[in-house]
């Protein structure tokens, strides 16, 4: 892992206004994401994985906090230095489909940032051969459009206009769920080597543990708009000390794997953002919360390889440890 | 065959499209005995959903069941008449859907929603029907279920809106429970939740499931018995401990490779090369030749029938015709 740090969040707060009060989207969180390193953030639907994404680009303006983006502030930067900023970093969606103009052919799809960067016609051109090649596009598709393509073959335009100006940072918000398994491990694949080729750094948005096993260096793990565990992969995997993430790994269901039995069941649902519980907000649903549980909201503790968010962290036998 | 609860045999479907045929569906055969899990597993496109749909009878206009049968309890599905189909689905055999929330009526009450299949289906009264709807939605372990009985759709999450399609699926206690991709929109908390129920209706009730799935790890964890399609076709069929033990077929082979592990890391994925060829453009040979790395000129030119190398594991593919190989 470089050493060197890219971005440098601290304590970013998000809300959305909604009918009944305020959503909490994104409540104090702060992280670090390395040069060259594959960050992921992983949860369920609703946790702000997705907001959290976002406002790191700025993308959408946070209520406070700071980010550092390779030295600059981010949170202070006018409109137009922002623009400049952007080449930086870039995004890429989970429907490829909604993200590409369906009018436009893939040629011009992909040289859309090339063409705001300035750049000539004859240089976009060379640029997007060059890009499909890197991409793995048919050259001689470049003329269709969207419709044509498959969603595989939709997701690597996407890629391939992330990386057309040569960004630092791509944030990838689910890149691979839309896509059928065979052509999922083709683009996780693809985009490990363009990591290495382009020297990337990505922040990984996912709520598919195998392939975050797969793809990250280090792991987050947010429940209900805070980080309840952040650490290297393997410790997260192998020594989950939330009870969130042990069940998170437990509950998904994996090829020869028995599933879990009634006893080790999470009751109820997830709460509700607008009315977050006190204290701990996976309180309610945690076989070990107890009443200081709700009183305090637990920090973030630990090792910077591995820092936990709870009162009672613990050590959680693996099915590798029961099998040893 | 005769103790089968649902027999597919030879099943044929053709889509009609601006006067091009395409058969999604290419002579699939199947079996679920009673009080069985049985798996239908492949990638988009595949025909999966197009055969539950056929089951229901719930194939649109322009697409039809153009051969084969379908027997249940040995009755042919395809040649009854819409009110006996009427009689039998709802009643024998329900379904539940992907998106629960486009399954169910938005400006219906959920409880009343449940309560027409009774309506159809049985002579209870007004108050037996309701307190039969207030019964099973506990079954379904749905939480103030008097109160839930008078919500509509979009007060609801969508774990319980998928517990009201169960239940809905379940009230008339069928035989037979057609599943296409019921967790693929939940959470894995809440996924886990509803694997969990319909396992529990399996032990109850004596349900059998047709459980469809793109999710080899759902299979592995819900089926006794697995059914591999690829390009409308059974590829390969097995047990499921015995299929991920030892796949035979190298498109279950490489489906099963390009899932990453959540219990291991691994250093690079693999992957079957190249995609799903149009079914308008359906290889002459094996249909998976171009993507397989075993591929022969045999394989390009001839279309391989389902051999069965052992007894209970049967694989579309040449190099088990002759039985195993060694180290098989």
């Amino acid at each position: 892992m470089a050493e060197k740090v890219l971005v440098d969040a601290r304590n970013l707060v998000k809300t959305f206004k909604a009918s009944k009060g305020e959503v909490q989207a994104v409540t104090d969180v702060s992280l670090k994401i390395y040069r060259g390193e594959t960050l992921s953030l992983v949860g369920e639907s609703g946790c702000g994985k997705s907001t959290l994404g976002r406002l790191l680009i700025r993308l959408i303006e946070l209520n406070s906090g700071s980010i550092q983006f390779d030295g600059t502030e981010l949170t202070t930067l006018k409109k137009k230095e922002l623009r400049d900023f952007r080449r930086k970093m870039q995004l890429i969606f989970q429907d490829p489909y909604a993200s590409l103009d369906p009018r436009f052919t893939i040629e011009k799809c992909i040289s859309e940032p090339l063409r705001a960067a300035g750049y000539s016609a004859q240089q976009q051109h060379e640029a997007v051969l060059e890009l499909a090649e890197k991409t793995g596009i048919n050259p001689e598709h470049l003329g269709r459009y969207p419709h044509q393509f498959s969603g595989g073959q939709r997701q690597r335009v996407g890629i391939a206009r992330a990386i057309a100006l040569h960004p630092e940072l791509i944030v990838c918000d689910e890149p691979v769920s839309a896509l059928d398994v065979s052509i999922q491990a083709q683009t996780l694949n693809l985009l490990h080597e363009l990591q290495e080729e382009l020297q990337l750094t990505y922040l990984f948005i996912s709520h598919d543990l195998g392939v975050v096993r797969y793809i990250s260096d280090r792991v987050c793990v947010m429940f209900l708009g805070r980080v309840c565990e952040i650490g290297t992969t393997s410790e997260i995997y192998e020594h989950p000390r939330h009870p969130y993430t042990n069940y998170l790994l437990r509950a998904t269901p994996q090829i020869g794997k028995k599933a879990i039995g009634k006893e080790q069941l999470l009751s109820g649902e997830i709460p509700s953002p607008i009315n977050p519980p006190s204290g701990c907000r996976f309180r309610t649903r945690c076989p070990y919360a107890t009443e200081r549980c709700a009183q305090e909201v637990p920090q973030l503790t630990g090792e910077e390889s591995h820092q936990v968010a709870c009162h009672y962290p613990r050590k959680f036998e693996t099915e590798g440890d029961a099998q040893r | 065959m005769d103790d089968m609860l649902l027999s597919i045999r030879d099943l044929e479907i053709s889509i009609c499209n601006a006067g091009e045929t395409t058969y999604p569906v290419n002579r699939v055969s199947f079996d679920i005995p009673p009080h069985t899990v049985v798996g239908l597993v492949g990638e988009s496109g595949c025909g999966k959903s197009m055969t539950a749909m056929s089951v229901m009878g719930l194939l649109s206009p322009n697409i039809s069941v153009t051969g084969g049968s379908i027997l249940f309890e040995g009755r042919d599905m395809t040649r009854l008449t819409p009110a006996q189909m009427r009689e039998l689905t709802g009643k024998s055999i329900s379904m539940i859907f992907q998106e629960p929330m486009t399954a169910l009526n938005p400006v219906v009450r959920v409880g009343k929603q449940i309560e027409e299949v009774l309506l159809l289906h049985t002579d209870l009264n007004r108050q037996e029907r309701r307190q039969k709807v207030i019964d099973i939605l506990k079954a379904v372990s749905v939480p103030d279920a008097e109160e839930r009985y008078r919500a509509y759709p979009f007060q609801l999450s969508g774990g319980l809106r998928q517990r009201i399609c169960i239940a809905m699926a379940m009230i008339c206690n069928p035989q037979l429970l057609i599943a296409d991709e019921p967790t693929t929109a939940l959470d894995v908390t809440i996924e886990a939740q509803i694997l969990h129920l319909m396992r529990e209706l399996k032990d109850q009730f004596g349900t059998s499931i047709l459980m469809i799935t793109h999710n080899l790890g759902i299979v592995s964890e819900l089926c006794d018995d697995v059914n591999v399609m690829y390009l409308g076709e059974i590829v390969e069929h097995a047990a499921t401990d015995r299929l991920f033990e030892k796949p035979l077929h190298p498109y279950t082979i490489g489906l099963i490779e390009s899932v990453p592990a959540v219990e291991k890391s691994e250093q690079k994925l693999k992957n079957i090369p190249g995609m799903v060829p149009d079914l308008r453009h359906v290889p002459s040979g094996c249909r998976f030749c171009d993507r397989c790395p075993y591929a022969d000129d045999r394989c390009r030119s001839r279309h391989p029938d389902l051999y069965e190398p052992i007894p209970g594991h049967e694989v579309r593919c040449f190099r088990y015709q002759n039985g195993l190989k060694e180290g098989d």
